[in-house]
């Protein structure tokens, strides 16, 4: 005990204090990973649980089987719509949709958000319409696009390139941001110039980023593939699942329901592994 | 290789009013020496060394490469940052061959002649490995063997060894003095370490800060061959306490100025 002539500190009653020690743990640590074999089974849990719990509720008869199918006849209607070439058609169709609106945003938004990140002038040009623009709700030019564009392919594709563009730009445009200062200079003091700094330094860092924005908005992409063919279409996954609903199948609602999560996922797979196979460099 | 900077100002313009920088600061570096500039944070060193590389414009005054008047940063100026600066998506060997690209060799010649300054720096071992697999005084070998792959007439270091534990950094500062001996490089360096300083340099520039200028210009007589001894040598002490000496009292003065002010 420190004893200060003159100077008495307020000090507590070390009993008073609560020195518990807290034991380390594995499942609930926070920010650190987990063994593998409980991360897979933890995976594993995340499909099946949900599925038994559908499973058992429709099985218990709690609910009408005309509202709530069973795995089983969403699987038949899976094998019913696949038979009769439905199913097939309406994957080609959604999938060309989504690509070629996801395309043209992404063949866009790569230079046009690279060029806002870098150049204070693009982006002071730029920055406040599509701040304004990308609010626009995607869905609400619908109208504008059947106007203008007809009722074909055009305005379904132009309806996800809007949906996407903007924030793909802007994703970008933030993750160009983030480039080191110090590895730009380091690069115009190795005889670097503007455009070489830009293509071979800018470009390469964030390649990232964008493949990390091009899996967040792919979701969008897919979200709006739906709503447009939901309003005008004669194939596709949306359409289907609107055509279901006027019969009143269940069964084929949730067949095209799983469908469409599976593909996004699939979708995703193959994003990840693009960035793994072509940036070794940014994951661990 | 002469490099002059005369009558040097640097001013810059904040929310808070006009900051001088450095105010009519004038030094030299001839060919083949190794010349430090010393000064605490804030005394507008590292201002001074982006001017040099051409990365910030001065307000008045000149810098000369060779009579050649500086306007931008070239590869002629070789820079070692503090922080790492490699590109994390490239090699070592890549890494080191990237100034040689940008200024269009062939890729035949830029291997060689980035494989010949990674033996260099003793790191032809690692040409294949990613900058994230080293260690931070490796990340620096790096650096400055991309640097001297250019084969530039000065060679630029600010605060190269500022992020390294203490027995990294003297291993450093041994490697740069036997590099520097190797290659007849001219160096400038920038450093708040003054045992650094005394260890490295022929010359060095004492800084004061606000205004920043040099205050004062101390011949190193210690040699070329320098060693771990020649920190024990009684002279070494000697110089380094002459510039402690005059950083505190610089330091002092800026304070006795800020009150009178």
């Amino acid at each position: 005990m420190i004893e200060l002539e003159g100077f008495s500190p307020p000090l507590l009653q070390r009993e008073t204090i609560n020195h518990k020690v807290w034991k380390p743990r594995t499942f609930w640590r926070m920010g650190e990973p987990i063994p593998g074999h409980l991360s897979l089974g933890l995976r594993i849990l995340s499909i099946v649980v949900p599925f038994c719990l559908w499973w058992a509720l429709s099985a218990s008869g709690v609910v009408n089987p005309k509202f709530l199918p069973s795995p089983v006849e969403v699987a038949q209607a899976f094998g019913r719509l696949w038979a009769e070439g439905y199913l097939l058609e309406d994957v080609r169709a959604s999938v060309t949709r989504v690509g070629l609106g996801f395309l043209l945003a992404a063949v866009l938004s790569v230079p046009l958000g690279i060029g806002m990140g870098a150049f204070a002038t693009v982006r002071s040009l730029l920055e406040p319409i599509m701040g304004i623009v990308r609010y626009m709700p995607a869905p609400a030019f619908i109208p504008l696009l059947i106007i203008y564009l007809g009722l074909d392919e055009a305005p379904k594709i132009a309806l996800i390139f809007i949906g996407v563009i903007f924030f793909n730009t802007l994703m970008i445009m933030d993750a160009v941001k983030f480039v080191p200062k110090h590895l730009l200079e380091a690069t115009y003091t190795l005889g670097g110039s503007r455009r070489q700094t830009l293509m071979q330094v800018i470009t390469p860092f964030v390649v990232p980023n964008i493949l990390d924005a091009f899996r967040i908005n792919m979701a969008s992409a897919w979200n709006l593939v739906v709503v447009a063919e939901l309003i005008a279409a004669t194939e596709g996954l949306g359409k289907r699942i609107a055509i279901a609903q006027k019969f009143f199948r269940t069964d084929e609602i949730f067949a095209y329901l799983i469908l469409l999560g599976v593909i996004g996922f699939l979708f995703d797979l193959l994003l990840r592994w693009v960035l793994r196979a072509t940036c070794k460099w940014a994951v661990d | 290789m002469h490099l002059e900077v005369s009558e040097l100002n640097k001013h810059f313009s904040t929310a808070k009013g006009k900051v001088i920088a450095l105010k009519d600061l004038n030094l030299y570096v001839e060919q083949g020496e190794f010349v430090c500039v010393v000064g605490a944070s804030g005394s507008g060193k590292s201002t001074l060394l982006r001017l040099v590389a051409g990365l910030d414009q001065p307000t008045t005054g000149t810098i000369t490469v060779d009579q050649q008047s500086v306007i931008g940063p070239g590869a002629d100026r070789g820079m070692v940052f503090q922080d790492y600066t490699l590109y994390p998506w490239l090699t070592v060997q890549k890494n080191v061959e990237f100034g040689l690209k940008l200024q269009g060799v062939s890729a035949k010649a830029r291997r060689e002649q980035a494989s010949y300054y990674l033996d260099m720096v003793g790191l032809s071992a690692f040409a294949q490995s990613l900058p994230k697999q080293l260690s931070g005084g490796m990340k620096q070998r790096v650096a400055i063997a991309r640097a001297l792959a250019s084969q530039p007439k000065i060679l630029l270091m600010d605060e190269p060894f500022g992020a390294l534990d203490i027995q990294t950094k003297e291993t450093m500062q041994q490697f740069t003095l036997d590099l520097w001996a190797r290659t007849g490089t001219s160096i400038l360096m920038i450093t708040h370490d003054v045992r650094e300083a005394v260890f490295l340099s022929q010359r060095i520039y004492v800084m004061t800060a606000r205004p920043g200028t040099v205050r004062a210009e101390i011949e190193v007589a210690l040699g070329t061959a320098r060693t771990a001894a020649t920190r024990e040598d009684p002279r070494f002490k000697a110089y380094q306490d002459q510039v402690i000496d005059l950083l505190t009292h610089s330091a002092d003065q800026a304070v006795d100025q800020a009150l009178i002010g």
